[in-house]
């Protein structure tokens, strides 16, 4: 009988941006509730408060931009992921930080603020925060060496 | 402050009383109460003097233990628990059916329900330049300066001040989660002032002939009556001639070497120093003479109508007394007493001057020569069949510095007849004092004294202590006096300077209600609550009196010399959001001091207790509320986040396995 071959040796392939992934498909359903919440609370101020100057047309533009921003970005981490280095996906974290601003303009500088408005924009923000760590932690990933079973 | 106003109790009384002993109560433990008991019941024993009974003292084994004992520095306490246990019950189920009878005989007015006006101070009197007030009639719309409603004041740049709508309320008004929680409107932005950039305007005089000119073409639409703030005119039938009534005005000096005009319905209060009696009935004879030689003109001068019809100014003098003598109008008057308050009272109508008096009061005599004297001018608007009104501290809450309104519970005559508020009766004496007066010192003294007056009342808003002395008789040490009713006399003596008025326990203060607001309604009084620190729960044990013979002392128990009292403060948006920032009350308190047994010997005539009274007001309401939200809604977020982040994490998971 001819000796048994050793078999090759194949690295792991762990994929370390499993977790981006799952807050941007979380976040997908997520915003879809925040924007259709956001659009009904501003058509709600917008008919039972008065605003003075051009503040309405601002906080509509700002929310709407920020609802397009957000809906490019979701859908560009959806098509890819960090571990195929993909663009859409390496894109889409640093649509984060435009996207981040827009929420805080929402919750901070808006005109008028209501209570739901306040706690949706919390929430939102706190997702932001948290694939913005996963992010950087997958970058970290990198750098750690190839393993061998 | 709770801790520091006993030790200044403690400081006070061993800095001002030199005569008796004060000291602390404490609740005695159970072994020292069979000694007390032996030792009330000697002074029985020993009804008449005589060798026998010395004696019989002297072999009590129990006696000689109590004298002997140095720890002990006052005669111990009989303890009565079973009256305070049967007292504390009645009071306790008294209070709640009290509040609960007045809760639901209480009638809410809807009139008032929607009603406000920031500048309605006094309550069925018209204020004036009031332009929303309701008590004002029509004919004041064209007297006041009412502004249109195009020139009222844009939004704020404040949550406060943010309007209500119908259905996005404040969270203050209608808590929920489509309230407006936080709002970041600005104000407009005001148009800088045009600023005159032709030099050729500078530097040049006024052009009197011309102010004049405009004067008299502004007077003329308004001819048929005055307006407010406008210039009453004097006339003179002989020479024919205007003027304007003027008076002096202590103005950057209180030498009066200026002159104001009478301004319509604008009172004037001005004090003048005069160097000398001289000076003195100068002004008062230059007075005289004006009010002689011209009438006042109850309408602005219309120089379409030949005939002119003043009022005379009739001259009166009040004396020490409040005797009022009128002098009858010459040019040869003459006044025989020295005068140092001058009030001239308009009555009108508010459109015209109906009529015009000069009172002047005689000045009284001064224990020092080389004080100053002081002349006091005041102008008194007086509207035609003004009545008397009640009391009121603001348009809606309470404005700072005004006084707080007490009021009490009448008596109940039958069973069916509902208990009403004495503010709102209808039968109530006018006179009735409706505020919470608290004692003072006297001038020159440390005596507590306490006058009905509302301006020694508590304000609103102003935390004070005061701290006086109690003079009082020294009690008959003798063994057949009534010790009990000497000391529950002097408790019910402090009760009087300590308590609100025409209180003398602590049972009365329970019928005591203070308003939450500053204008009184029927169904917005707080009950005064009694608490006492040491034992919520029950009422403070009654006073006793404890006669020693042997060392021919008393001493009064349980006794109280300092009380606090408490007012929590609100600010409130109301009447819809259309009120904003509104003080109010929520809770009134009574805190009762500490205990103390008053210590009287022989070596005393009279003594001196020292008193202590504070009041404070805290904004507990506004912190407790906006803590309690902002944990509240922490909590909800951390919680939420902690939620959302366990499903990532196991959704994350789940995916990688």
């Amino acid at each position: 009988m001819p000796p048994k071959r050793p078999p090759p040796l194949v690295p792991k392939k762990p994929n370390p941006s499993m977790n981006y992934e799952v807050l941007i498909y979380l976040n997908s359903f997520y915003f879809g509730m925040f924007a259709c919440c956001e659009m009904a609370m501003g058509l709600l101020k917008a008919i039972n408060l008065s605003y003075t100057g051009h503040t309405l047309a601002l906080d509509t533009g700002v929310m709407i931009s920020f609802i397009v921003f957000e809906t490019i970005r979701l859908i560009m981490g959806r098509m890819s992921s960090l571990a195929d280095r993909g663009w859409s996906a390496i894109l889409s974290v640093f649509m984060t930080a435009p996207c981040f601003v827009g929420v805080s303009y929402l919750l901070l500088l808006q005109t008028y603020r209501l209570r739901l408005e306040y706690c949706l924009c919390t929430l939102q923000i706190a997702l932001y925060l948290t694939e913005v760590w996963y992010a950087i932690v997958f970058v970290f990933s990198l750098c750690r060496p190839v393993t061998y079973d | 402050m709770k801790e520091v106003l006993p030790l200044v109790v403690l400081c006070l009384a061993t800095y001002h009383t030199h005569s008796i002993k004060i000291g602390i109560s404490h609740n005695y433990n159970a072994t020292i109460s069979p000694t007390a008991s032996t030792t009330t019941e000697a002074p029985a024993t020993t009804g008449a003097p005589s060798s026998e009974t010395v004696s019989s003292i002297s072999t009590l084994p129990e006696a000689e233990v109590t004298t002997t004992t140095p720890a002990i520095t006052f005669p111990p306490r009989v303890q009565q628990k079973p009256k305070v246990a049967v007292a504390s019950p009645t009071m306790s189920t008294a209070l709640p059916l009290n509040s609960t009878e007045v809760n639901s005989t209480l009638s809410v007015s809807g009139d008032n329900t929607f009603y406000y006006c920031s500048c309605d101070l006094q309550a069925g009197r018209c204020d004036l330049n009031c332009c929303c007030d309701n008590d004002c009639p029509l004919e004041t719309r064209q007297v006041f300066n009412c502004l249109p409603n195009s020139l009222l004041p844009q939004l704020e740049s404040r949550l406060e001040d943010f309007q209500y709508t119908h259905g996005l309320p404040t969270c203050q008004i209608n808590d929920g989660w489509l309230c407006v929680f936080r709002s970041n409107t600005k104000a407009t932005k005001t148009q800088p002032p045009d600023m005159n950039i032709d030099t050729s305007q500078y530097r040049k005089w006024k052009d009197n002939l011309e102010y004049q000119e405009s004067d008299y073409a502004q007077s003329r639409p308004s001819a048929g009556h005055y307006k407010f703030g406008q210039t009453l005119q004097l006339w003179q039938p002989e020479t024919k001639q205007l003027a304007t009534l003027e008076l002096p005005a202590a103005y950057e000096s209180p030498n009066c070497q200026l002159k104001q005009s009478v301004w319509h319905l604008q009172p004037i209060r001005h004090v003048c120093r005069m160097k000398d009696s001289a000076q003195l009935q100068e002004s008062i004879w230059s007075l005289l003479n004006q009010t002689s030689n011209y009438e006042i003109l109850s309408k602005p001068r219309d120089l379409e109508e030949p005939e002119v019809n003043g009022l005379i100014v009739q001259v009166c003098l009040r004396g020490a007394n409040k005797s009022m003598r009128c002098l009858e109008r010459g040019n040869d008057t003459q006044l025989d007493v020295i005068v140092d308050h001058v009030e001239l009272q308009l009555i009108h109508n508010f459109t015209n001057i109906l009529e015009a008096k000069l009172f002047l009061e005689e000045a009284k005599l001064a224990e020092d020569d080389n004080e100053p004297l002081w002349l006091r001018y005041n102008v008194e608007f007086v509207t035609l069949n003004e009545s008397l009104t009640k009391p009121t501290s603001g348009p809606l809450g309470y404005l700072s510095g005004a006084p707080v309104i007490l009021s009490r519970m009448l008596p109940q005559n039958s069973s069916e007849d509902k208990q009403l508020i004495s503010y709102h009766s209808l039968n109530q004496n006018i006179k009735e004092f409706h505020w919470l007066s608290l004692p003072s010192r006297k001038p020159r003294g440390s005596s507590c004294q306490r006058a009905l007056d509302h301006k020694e009342a508590l304000r609103f808003g102003i935390d004070l202590l005061t701290r006086c002395e109690l003079r009082h008789a020294a009690p008959l040490l003798q063994a057949h006096a009534n010790h009990t009713e000497y000391c529950q006399g002097l408790q019910a003596q402090i009760w009087s300077l300590l308590l609100p008025h025409n209180c003398t326990q602590l049972e009365d203060v329970t019928k005591v209600f203070v308003s939450h607001l500053g204008r009184p309604q029927p169904d917005k009084w707080l009950p005064m609550e009694v608490r006492y620190p040491e034992n919520v729960h029950e009422m403070p044990p009654p006073v006793q009196a404890v006669y020693d013979e042997m060392r021919q002392s008393l001493s009064c128990r349980n006794i109280f010399l300092s009380v606090g009292y408490e007012f929590h403060v609100a600010h409130l948006a109301m009447v819809e959001g259309r009120a904003p920032h509104q003080r109010v009350l929520q809770h009134a308190r009574l805190v009762l001091g500490q205990r103390h047994d008053l210590e009287f010997d022989t070596s005393e005539i009279e003594v001196a207790l020292p008193l202590s009274i504070s009041a404070m007001f805290y904004r507990m309401q506004t912190k407790a509320l906006s803590n309690g939200a902002a944990v509240g809604i922490a909590g909800h977020l951390v919680l939420v986040e902690m939620i959302y982040l366990g499903i990532i994490y196991l959704g994350s998971m789940q995916l990688c396995l």
